[in-house]
């Protein structure tokens, strides 16, 4: 995932890296992190939605590290 | 502006192009289809989207493998009517490949059929709203927008991105595409435009700033032609680079010898020894922070 940063200013770009799978048991997809719901609403959203999806993706990075690795 | 409430933009990335879904009271549809290889991850989303209902008709504003690569996907699930740029029924009723950009682009795209044509002129109804199909040439010489006055929403495709547009494939095989460009651009300028949704990237208001924009690309590449092979080669890499993620280097080479457009434009154009073209849109796409080489790979970022 690139390093954006969802409190600075400005278009917020989108996640997707060109995976686009999504994986069963977590019902995210496995490249950007997003559920399908996320992903479809994206593209009508206003800025405070993306930021909070960004929000939301990094929480979910966290929580896929192993233990040790979390900050 | 936010969009209509029948109206679900599907915002993809490069490999994809997105999709736009209209819940009309009668009728769904959805204009373009992604990538092949993104066909379960489009179905998902249109599935969703749909929320029980199914998807009655599919258009394509033209037939680039990440436009109507999920074609296939899509009537086998739903049985939906599909619409086509007149121009092409030939080429997709016998599935010629050399006609249709697959086999020069090196791309993959599953065969489909086709129920219906689209012209210049003509009005559809969709998500309760009426739109005119519009021809587009440059990027693709039977390529179409969909225009829809009363909203003042334009579906671009790849004629008209926030910045810039799709490569002038006809330019890179010696056919016009640089005249017909702008007259694209000129046409969408003459609309009163107040919400573009492209083909790839996020939907935008500014429409005269992208016009702008695009203009002035335009007039870069137009000046010599040569620049605009250039981007059309690192382009068809950076596509087949987003498909497979990884590639030797080696491959690349084998690439610049074999896929029928960059062999085109590097005898028309670039006039350069194979490896050298190679080793260049390498260097061009890690320059440009689109790639990376990693123990001998291109690498796609």
């Amino acid at each position: 995932m690139t390093r954006y940063d969802p409190s600075a200013p400005g278009p917020v770009p989108s996640p997707c890296i060109g995976v686009c799978r999504m994986e069963e048991e977590t019902g995210l997809c496995s490249g950007c992190l997003r559920t399908i719901d996320e992903i479809a609403c994206w593209g009508g959203a206003p800025e405070a939605f993306k930021r909070e999806v960004w929000r939301e993706i990094r929480r979910r990075e966290q929580s896929r590290m192993p233990e040790a690795k979390r900050q | 502006m936010t969009l209509p409430a029948s109206m679900r933009l599907l915002e993809r990335g490069w490999l994809s192009a997105n999709n736009i879904l209209f819940l009309g009271r009668e009728e769904t549809a959805l204009v373009d289809s992604g990538y092949v290889s993104h066909a379960p991850q489009t179905l998902a989303l249109v599935g969703h989207a749909l929320d029980g209902r199914k998807l009655d008709l599919l258009i394509n504003t033209h037939l680039h493998s990440d436009h109507c690569g999920g074609n296939a996907a899509l009537q086998a699930a739903y049985a939906c009517r599909t619409l086509i740029p007149a121009a092409e029924a030939t080429s997709v009723r016998t599935w010629d490949e050399d006609a249709l950009s697959y086999r020069a682009t090196g791309q993959q795209c599953p065969r489909f059929g086709f129920d219906g044509l689209l012209r210049d002129g003509d009005r559809l109804r969709l998500g309760d709203l009426d739109w005119r199909v519009l021809a587009a040439p440059g990027h693709d010489p039977h390529a179409l927008l969909l225009w829809c006055e009363a909203q003042g929403i334009l579906l671009s495709a790849d004629a008209l991105w926030e910045n810039g547009f799709g490569v002038i494939f006809p330019e890179l095989e010696g056919e016009s595409g640089f005249v017909e460009t702008r007259a694209t651009l000129e046409l969408i300028a003459g609309l009163d435009v107040r919400l573009v949704i492209p083909g790839h990237g996020p939907a935008f208001a500014d429409v005269r700033a992208a016009l702008e924009r695009a203009r002035r690309r335009l007039d870069f590449l137009e000046a010599d032609p040569v620049r605009n092979a250039q981007n059309g080669v690192k382009v068809l890499v950076k596509f087949r680079l987003l498909e497979r993620r990884r590639v030797e280097l080696s491959e690349l080479r084998q690439w610049v010898r074999e896929v029928p457009l960059l062999v085109t434009a590097n005898r028309r154009y670039l006039r350069m020894e194979d490896d050298a073209l190679a080793d260049w849109i390498a260097l061009q796409l890690v320059r440009a922070g689109a790639a990376a080489i990693e123990r001998g790979m291109l690498v796609d970022r």
